[in-house]
């Protein structure tokens, strides 16, 4: 599944990382994060557990706040961060 | 906003990183503080000086200087940021080198790969070798390295393809494996071997019972990947493995199938044993080249700083053609040594740390890196080294002529092939009175090649301080029954399990 960011409403993206083994997530998800205005939510949406870590941490290593690490279904995350 | 209202435009700001995204990843670990490893497959364990030079800078960089060598041949690193993989990826394409994609962080029965293909570590240079197979595995590897059909197989997969006479890739306990064979007619070919492995529900590889003539190995690796890709169940992870598919079809199926895949009927060949000795390329050795010598240097648990491996190249260059071979017994191998250069390598390799004397124990104890992936409670690797050199001191020279295996795993998911060793240890946690302690279940009679067995359950939760003097004991006892440390899994086999515990004794020495 390539990945893919979508407007979801005003000042919120969602950000589609299924498939993808680490380091990606981290990877597109800094993209993107680098992408977005301060204030702005980004919703990142994967299935590889180990990013549920590593994901977050990168957030606030760029100095954003992660609101949220949700389970959405058997094999799906969420990660809501507001830059 | 910055216009990212679209998919596309996002899309179109990525391709430097989707460029590493089929070939390249890291891996999860949990220990010593490392977040993550990465895994550098070196197909066939073949590699410059050089290359293993600059691996050893990345080390250095990124890694806190320390490197190990795995027992697929690979070169693995710890403590790597995410934030710097881009910049590793790109130092590694230009080495040459790819890594293993890492899927079994998802929790479904997907996105497993084909790992690093295992070869003879001497092929090409083993004077008694049926056929030297590492174009065989170089071009099993081009084919599969970010080969997008066989990039979400049910799990991970593992191949090895040896052409040496000694079993040194281990084949039984391989997905798939293939060991030449020369026919009475003097014909050379391989059999295939298929469902072995040795996690949680231990297999050995069984017999696929025909004649492969080295042509078609190619062909016939791609039709049984397939097949694992096409018909492996995704139902649940443990059940995923190819040696359960294998397990529901039966071996009739499993070749026919693989036959009408290939249109070409496969010669029958039914194999009684493995036509191989069990064994790993130890010491110095003269090579098939006259005059040449390939020198084997032991690296218990495949342990190494960045200093160890700038010595390494540095001795690969300067005496010999700079080649260098990584084993699956973890150790390191330089070839093509000019004879009159034999004496002053030996010399250099025991100044730098790495003795050719001793026992053999040096040579064909490993070890995994559960300290690190989180799962063990204790340390292999340096349980590993601690043993070896108890032994080393305890049994001195007479440890020389046995080829003893000792591997130590830190979980039942046994990373360090413990079941197929002569002693196996896995690290267990243990309630003592209360308290959390750290110890070892001990498996014994363990082997691969000719009448290959997993291990016995023999001892549980042996203490990790107690493990050496179990083992002495065991061993003392051994050569009561045995001159010259020879036939171990036949001295096992000679006793029951109580017998055995009884002469392990676990109650602890003191160390003279």
């Amino acid at each position: 599944m390539p990945v893919s960011l979508t407007k979801s409403n005003e000042g919120s993206y969602a950000l589609n990382v299924q498939g993808y083994t680490c380091p990606y997530p981290v990877l597109f998800t800094v993209r993107a994060l680098k992408q977005i205005a301060p204030g702005e939510i980004l919703e990142v949406v994967l299935d590889n557990p180990p990013s549920c870590e590593t994901v977050p941490a990168a957030a606030e290593k760029q100095g954003c706040k992660v609101l949220e690490v949700s389970r959405i279904s058997d094999k799906l995350w969420r990660i809501r961060i507001r830059k | 906003m910055n216009g990212l209202d679209t998919p596309k435009k996002l899309l179109s700001s990525i391709e430097d990183i989707e460029r590493f995204v089929d070939r390249y990843s890291l891996g999860r670990d949990r220990g010593e503080g490392s977040k993550h490893f990465l895994r550098i497959k070196i197909p066939n364990g073949m590699l410059t000086a050089d290359q293993f030079r600059r691996i050893a800078h990345l080390a250095e960089k990124y890694g806190r200087g320390y490197a190990e060598i795995t027992d697929r041949q690979d070169i693995q690193l710890h403590w790597i940021e995410p934030e710097d993989a881009m910049s590793l990826f790109t130092q590694l394409e230009e080495i040459g080198f790819t890594t293993d994609k890492c899927g079994q962080g998802y929790p479904g029965a997907r996105y497993g790969d084909v790992r690093n293909i295992v070869g003879c570590p001497v092929a090409g240079v083993d004077k008694f070798e049926l056929i030297d197979t590492s174009p065989i595995v170089k071009q099993l590897n081009e084919f599969f390295t970010g080969n997008k059909d066989f990039l979400d197989l049910p799990r991970k997969f593992k191949i090895s393809v040896s052409g040496c006479s000694i079993n040194c890739t281990n084949p039984e306990v391989n997905d798939l494996s293939f060991v030449a064979l020369r026919k009475l007619t003097g014909e050379v070919g391989f059999v295939a071997l298929v469902g072995g492995t040795v996690g949680v529900a231990p297999k050995l590889a069984q017999p696929l019972g025909v004649f492969i003539e080295p042509d078609d190995v190619v062909d016939v690796t791609k039709a049984i990947v397939e097949v694992y890709r096409d018909y492996g169940s995704r139902e649940i992870k443990v059940k995923a493995r190819f040696r359960w598919l294998v397990e529901e079809w039966g071996i009739e199926k499993l070749r026919r199938i693989i036959e009408e895949k290939i249109e070409k009927t496969l010669e029958a060949h039914n194999l009684d044993y493995l036509p191989t000795s069990g064994g790993e390329h130890i010491g110095v050795q003269p090579q098939r080249q006259e005059g040449y010598t390939y020198i084997s240097i032991p690296i218990v648990g495949g342990m190494l700083s960045r200093d160890k491996m700038l010595n390494i190249a540095e001795v690969a260059e300067k005496y010999a053609s700079g080649d260098l071979r990584l084993s699956p017994s973890q150790n390191i191998i330089i070839i093509n040594i000019p004879r009159e250069h034999v004496n002053s390598v030996i010399d250099k390799l025991e100044r730098i740390g790495f003795s050719m004397k001793g026992s053999l124990l040096k040579w064909t104890t490993i070890a995994c890196a559960g300290n690190f992936c989180g799962k063990s409670p204790d340390h292999p690797k340096k349980r590993a080294v601690e043993i070896v050199d108890y032994l080393e001191k305890r049994f001195g020279e007479t440890l020389r002529n046995s080829s003893l295996r000792i591997h130590i795993s830190g979980c039942p998911n046994g990373c360090g092939r413990h079941l197929t060793a002569d002693i196996g240890l896995q690290a267990v946690q243990l309630t003592v009175e209360g308290r959390p302690k750290q110890g070892y279940n001990i498996y014994l009679g363990g082997g691969l090649g000719p009448k290959a067995s997993l291990g016995r359950l023999t001892e549980r939760g042996v203490g990790t301080e107690d493990v050496k003097y179990t083992i002495e004991n065991l061993l003392l006892a051994y050569a009561k029954e045995e001159t010259n440390f020879r036939s171990f899994r036949e001295f096992c086999d000679r006793h029951t399990v109580e017998e055995l515990k009884f002469l392990m004794n676990p109650s602890p020495k003191s160390e003279e």
